[in-house]
């Protein structure tokens, strides 16, 4: 369609644009004239003349009326360049601006970049769309928010999840859906991109809580990215409700401390009063019945630490082991391994060496874990060695701290070692397994693991073992 | 003849064989020895008995140890009373929680033995009974 007061002006371009192969749907020689047509006959494109001085609306206002209703790109054409005139055409988002007087190649090079352009726009539409779709299809919470925080994009998922509608969500900021520490963290990472354009968290899953419209949290997992375009940088979180899979964690990791607990608790009532009764407290005992209880002592200890590996391995298999990682005192910790076998040590005629450095050597790891991993090693060294000593040593290296435990016990041959620390050689009674060895060298290695550390083992068949426990230095 | 107490303790323990044994380290020791089953008897037991040291398991009947531990240290009148936890857990987390809650000494059963009780009670004892001379004076 061709707008344009001036008829001479209509019918050149009338001829021009048949003879480059367009049809042209109707001519309209002002701008009211402009606003009718198009609605009748929404041509593909409408080239419109700017200045018409004899009429009351111009071409600019007249686009402006027909942006309202109509989704139809329009080229201007002018005379005049004015700077007033540029400004109000900008408002209108044309496709196109062609200076009159003009060739007709200038004509179809505009016409071809205007539809061009449009049928872009189009399939530009059409993706963000279909990614629109999937975006609020997507069962997870999807939210996008600027590098002020502020949300810009909230998905269905994040609706039924945080329970603020579109409208309500966006400007906001994202720390009120997040508990305070975890949004400042996010912050602090999100100004790391902005500034240095790198973080290491982004795509990270983390575990925390969500906060909902009515101030109640739910346990959520979520990772983050960032994609940055003309407008600045912006980032995109991913939610997911893990309501159930906690619940069902609890569950399980409830029923295993329950059973652990029913388990052994008569134990330790045995292992109590059979020391009371060792301690004279129930009258003296002649020599026959004290051997009995010390068997009772030794056998019922034994059992507690059956009951704790069993309860260990079932942790490790269901992926149920939590990990709190804390500056340690390495020698303390193993002091505390060895505390439970001085006597058993004594009793069988053997040294105990401990050797501390004068300043402990401080490590990041879970507590109870490394006692438990340490004890299992002293546990089978005790077990194991009938003369001699047991070793413990505290040193350290750049990156790990390291306890060795070493025994002149019998040593251990190559068949032996290959499966030590597998729980398989228990399970298929494997050479290890006929030697008395359980569970627990396997708990001691992933329970390492988990700290991010490792056993290593040395052993000369006849001379003795050393098993040395590596785990990273807590830094300073 | 009659030796003078050196005090009362509380036993707040549901597994009897438990009771037992430390009935027996502590009366050998010269203590006097209360008993509850449940946390709640063990909670009126406190408020009306005006013991000097409670020995606390954490997994009790109608009410936790815990919630023993906390309401005795809310409690103006008990608030200084103090408390040995002995239970069967022996998680860093649930020793942490219980020392949290006010607990003066946690020890785990079947890691630590009714000797090793008797060891922190007594020193308690010296502990608090050197706080309620200077308390005076």
């Amino acid at each position: 369609m061709v707008v344009d007061d001036e008829a001479i002006i209509t019918t050149q371009m009338e001829e021009y644009l048949k003879m480059l192969g367009y049809d042209v749907a109707g001519i309209a020689h002002s701008g009211e004239d402009a606003i009718e047509l198009a609605k009748t006959l929404r041509p593909d494109l409408i080239l419109m003349d700017i200045v018409m001085p004899r009429k009351r609306i111009d071409g600019i206002a007249a686009s402006e009326a027909i942006k309202k209703e109509l989704d139809i790109p329009i080229i201007f054409m002018t005379a005049y360049g004015s700077e007033k005139i540029l400004e109000r055409v900008k408002s209108v988002e044309p496709v196109g601006f062609i200076v009159k007087p003009f060739q007709e190649s200038e004509l179809k090079i505009a016409i071809e970049m205007a539809l061009y352009r449009r049928e872009m726009e189009k399939r530009l539409r059409e993706s963000e769309e279909k990614y629109r779709s999937v975006v609020n299809a997507a069962a997870d919470a999807i939210f996008t928010v600027d590098s002020e925080g502020r949300v810009v994009f909230w998905n269905q998922a994040a609706v039924n999840l945080f329970g603020y509608k579109p409208e309500e969500a966006v400007d906001q900021r994202f720390s009120r859906f997040l508990p305070e520490a975890v949004s400042r963290t996010l912050q602090v990472e999100m100004h790391k991109v902005v500034s240095k354009n790198r973080s290491e968290l982004v795509g990270k899953i983390q575990e925390t809580d969500g906060i909902r419209k009515d101030g109640n949290t739910f346990p959520i997992e979520f990772a983050w990215t960032t994609w940055t375009v003309r407008d600045g940088v912006f980032f995109t979180i991913i939610a997911r409700d893990i309501t159930e899979r906690k619940k069902i964690e609890q569950m399980k990791s409830g029923f295993v401390s329950l059973v652990s607990h029913q388990l052994k608790t008569p134990v330790a009532g045995i292992m109590g009063a059979v020391d009371n009764m060792l301690s004279g407290l129930t009258g003296e005992l002649n020599p026959k019945q004290r051997e009995y209880l010390e068997a009772m002592q030794e056998i019922s200890a034994r059992n507690f630490r059956i009951i704790n590996n069993l309860l260990n391995v079932s942790r490790l298999e269901r992926g149920i082991v939590s990990l709190d990682l804390r500056s340690n005192a390495l020698g303390e910790l193993a002091n505390l391994a060895v505390k439970g076998y001085r006597e058993a040590i004594q009793k069988k005629g053997l040294t105990l060496e401990v050797d501390r450095p004068s300043t402990d050597v401080r490590v990041l790891a879970d507590k109870d874990k490394l006692v438990e991993a340490l004890i299992n090693a002293v546990d089978n060294a005790v077990k194991f060695t009938d003369a001699g000593s047991i070793a413990v040593r505290i040193r350290k290296n750049e990156a790990f701290g390291i306890v060795e435990i070493e025994d002149t016990g019998p040593g251990l041959s190559q068949a032996l070692m290959k499966d030590l620390f597998r729980k398989e050689q228990m399970l298929t009674g494997g050479p290890a397994a006929k030697e008395g060895c359980g569970l627990g060298l396997y708990i001691a290695m992933e329970f390492m693991r988990l700290q991010k550390g490792t056993v290593f083992v040395r052993s000369v068949p006849g001379k003795g073992s050393t098993f040395s426990f590596h785990v990273p230095l807590a830094r300073t | 003849m009659e030796r003078a107490k050196k005090g009362t303790i509380l036993i707040v323990e549901d597994e009897p064989v438990f009771r037992l044994i430390f009935r027996g380290v502590f009366e050998q020791d010269g203590y006097e020895v209360l008993e509850a089953v449940d946390g709640e008897a063990g909670w009126e037991a406190v408020r009306g008995k005006k013991p000097d040291l409670v020995l606390l398991d954490l997994i009790l009947p109608k009410i936790s140890g815990y919630e023993v531990l906390e309401r005795i240290r809310k409690d103006e009148s008990v608030r200084q009373l103090p408390v040995v936890v002995y239970s069967i857990m022996g998680a860093e987390k649930d020793i942490q929680k219980a020392k949290d809650l006010g607990a003066n000494f946690y020890l785990v059963k079947g890691s630590n033995s009714p000797k090793d009780i008797l060891l922190e009670v007594n020193s308690l004892f010296e502990k608090s009974k050197k706080r309620k001379t200077s308390g005076r004076s």
